[in-house]
């Protein structure tokens, strides 16, 4: 992730390897049907650590979120030269 | 002053005066040739790379409005105020494939705002003006509300006159002029520091103090029960979950139409950047998770608001109300410079982005069209110190919820310009003309419904909420959904409508600068640094 300004300038050097397979970004479509459907978490039980299903539910699809992105991002990205 | 505190107040000086010598000192950060181009001022050199974007771009959208204001709705009404965590997790999946696009095209043609491209796109610059000119006014009372946020930290210190505020504000402004967009991105850094630091200690130590998170969930539902409007509690009312998820989603449809969030995505390095940033973003959902159960624990610590200037409770006092009584007070300090200086970033990025959209789609189309980048540069320096002028100005002589009603009709209003920069993305499905007649649809609607909507808690008639009751619509039901989806649905409609109708009457075809090649390109790529015309080299497909 370090700064590589000659990347930037080398407008003349050949097109790196981009996205590919985008059939993977269907996935991303799973945080949307865990979290846009409230009846399904709207409840008090199970409890953890006293947080009711409602709130922890929610917060846990964040990770799962970023998990499902990073592995997108990792099938559609092409090996960098 | 007899009442001021002054441990935290020096606190919060402190780190004040710190990020603001930062502020002055990002002029020299990373340094350009000159900062007399609209790419250098407006967009940081377009060179910042993941970890950067990452800071500025979680700094310009988590702003120090949502950190006292999402508490301060899970302190009033309890669960509904949650909507920010699906709210988050629903965008990003939608912008790691959707802004890239725009990412790609933009850099392809130099566009430096949402506007540009439109114009480029759909050939039509009335539709860039609307488009431009929703973006303005959408961005103005939110810079605003930054001043709420700053104003609720200051009112729980003990200091209520109003030059503090304009003390800041004035510094704000003069680094911003000076610095450009690099002020905001290297200020992101201590922001979020702060940010993280603060949250941290606060879910794991107050929970501790309070009991653990069945004494603090008791309490709510004691005081949800207790209260008369039934819309209250720690759970969703049956007639709001519809409420709740629209208004999740039409919030994360708006989040990346804002002009500053699109400030960020322009300024970063590569396409891949971006990619990376919107898998790496939601870890700021959490912390904004955390951060509204601090409106529940403050019900838990028993923590009142103080007045607000209507004479009404001010619930955004409630999140630094708590601070100020289960922290320390050197830490309560270091709490209130983290929200103080979250209001400072999107603050600077917003008068940025909303200047950018004067100088490049008013001025520059319509007064100066050779204008050069110099001239662009230096009038958007200006429009920045107009624009934060202007939002001061609405704090001090305006109802402070003048600008809460302001922000609501402001998410609605941003929506509306979804269409013309999604679908163009995407497609010329949609004609300049079915785009602007859409527009003006989705606006006309959604500010009637707007209009039409009471609030029974506060007694006030009109511009009560952003949620519209179906019963409008000769339905006998509770339920209500978030009025900016109901005005995107007519939106929509209207476009396709008058579409079809202008393909029909068969008009000349407007031109279009894009070309399909042009949405994929990455840094490096022939000719994203826009060439002159008839060069355009050939460029591989992206795979569609």
């Amino acid at each position: 992730m370090a700064d590589d300004p000659a990347q930037h300038v080398r407008s003349d050097a050949p097109p790196k390897p981009r996205e590919s397979g985008r059939g993977w970004n269907w996935l991303l479509i799973v945080p949307f049907f865990g979290t846009f459907f409230p009846w399904i978490y709207n409840s008090r039980s199970p409890e953890l650590i006293g947080l009711p299903f409602f709130y922890w539910y929610q917060m846990a699809w964040v990770p799962i979120s970023v998990i499902i992105t990073v592995l997108v991002y990792r099938a559609t990205t092409g090996r960098r030269p | 002053m007899k009442d001021v505190k002054w441990v935290e107040l020096t606190v919060f000086v402190l780190l004040f005066a710190l990020v603001s010598v930062l502020g002055f000192v990002a002029s020299r950060w990373r340094r350009a040739e000159s900062l007399d181009h609209l790419d250098e001022w407006g967009l940081g050199g377009r060179s910042f790379g993941p970890w950067i974007s990452w800071f500025l771009i979680g700094g310009d959208i988590y702003t120090a409005y949502t950190f006292v204001a999402v508490p301060g709705l899970m302190f009033a009404v309890g669960a509904l105020g949650f909507f920010a965590v699906p709210y988050t997790i629903l965008i990003f999946p939608m912008a790691f494939v959707v802004a890239p696009r725009l990412w790609s095209v933009a850099h392809r043609h130099g566009y430096v705002t949402p506007a540009d491209f439109v114009r480029g796109r759909h050939g039509s610059s009335t539709l860039a003006l609307a488009i431009a000119l929703t973006g303005i006014v959408a961005t103005m009372p939110y810079i605003a509300l930054q001043l709420v946020g700053i104003g609720a930290v200051l009112k729980t210190m003990g200091i209520n006159g109003e030059w503090p505020l304009v003390i800041a504000f004035v510094v704000l402004a003069a680094y911003t002029y000076q610095s450009g967009l690099r002020a905001p991105a290297l200020i992101a850094f201590v922001k979020d520091a702060l940010i993280y630091l603060v949250v941290l200690v606060a879910v794991i130590y107050i929970p501790i103090k309070l009991g653990g998170f069945d004494a603090i969930f008791g309490a709510a539902n004691k005081k949800f029960a207790a209260s008369k409007p039934p819309t209250d509690g720690t759970l969703l009312p049956d007639a709001q979950i519809l409420g709740y998820s629209s208004l999740a989603f039409g919030s994360a449809l708006a989040l990346f139409l804002y002009p500053h969030s699109i400030t960020g995505l322009l300024a970063t390095r590569s396409r891949d950047t971006i990619r990376r940033n919107m898998a790496a973003l939601p870890a700021y959902s959490f912390v904004l998770g955390l951060l509204a159960l601090l409106g529940l624990m403050a019900i838990a610590a028993g923590v009142k608001p103080l007045t607000g200037a209507s004479g009404k409770p001010d619930t955004n006092t409630v999140v630094p109300l708590l601070f100020d009584k289960m922290f320390p007070d050197w830490f309560a300090g270091v709490a209130f410079a983290a929200i103080g200086i979250g209001a400072l970033v999107p603050a600077a990025i917003m008068s940025i982005a909303a200047a950018n959209l004067w100088t490049r789609n008013i001025y520059k189309e319509y007064l100066r069209p050779n204008a050069t980048h110099a001239e662009e540069a230096r009038m958007s320096k200006l429009a920045s110190l107009v624009v934060k002028a202007g939002a001061v100005a609405v704090i001090l002589l305006l109802d402070p919820q003048f600008s809460i009603d302001l922000q609501l009709i402001g998410g609605v209003l941003i929506v509306q310009t979804l269409p013309a920069i999604v679908i163009g993305l995407y497609s010329r499905a949609a004609h300049a003309w079915g785009l602007l007649a859409g527009w003006a649809a989705g606006l006309g609607s959604g500010l009637y419904m707007l209009y039409d909507t009471p609030n029974p808690v506060t007694g006030k008639t009109h511009f009560g909420g952003a949620q519209y009751a179906l019963t409008h619509f000769g339905l006998d039901t509770k339920v209500t959904l978030y009025t900016g989806v109901i005005a995107l649905a007519v939106n929509l409609l209207v476009t396709f409508l008058v579409t079809a109708v202008v393909r029909m009457t068969k008009g000349a075809p407007l031109p279009d600068q894009t070309t399909p090649e042009d949405y994929g390109v990455e840094s490096g790529d022939p000719g994203v640094e826009a060439l002159p015309e008839g060069e355009h080299a050939p460029v591989p497909s992206a795979g569609r």
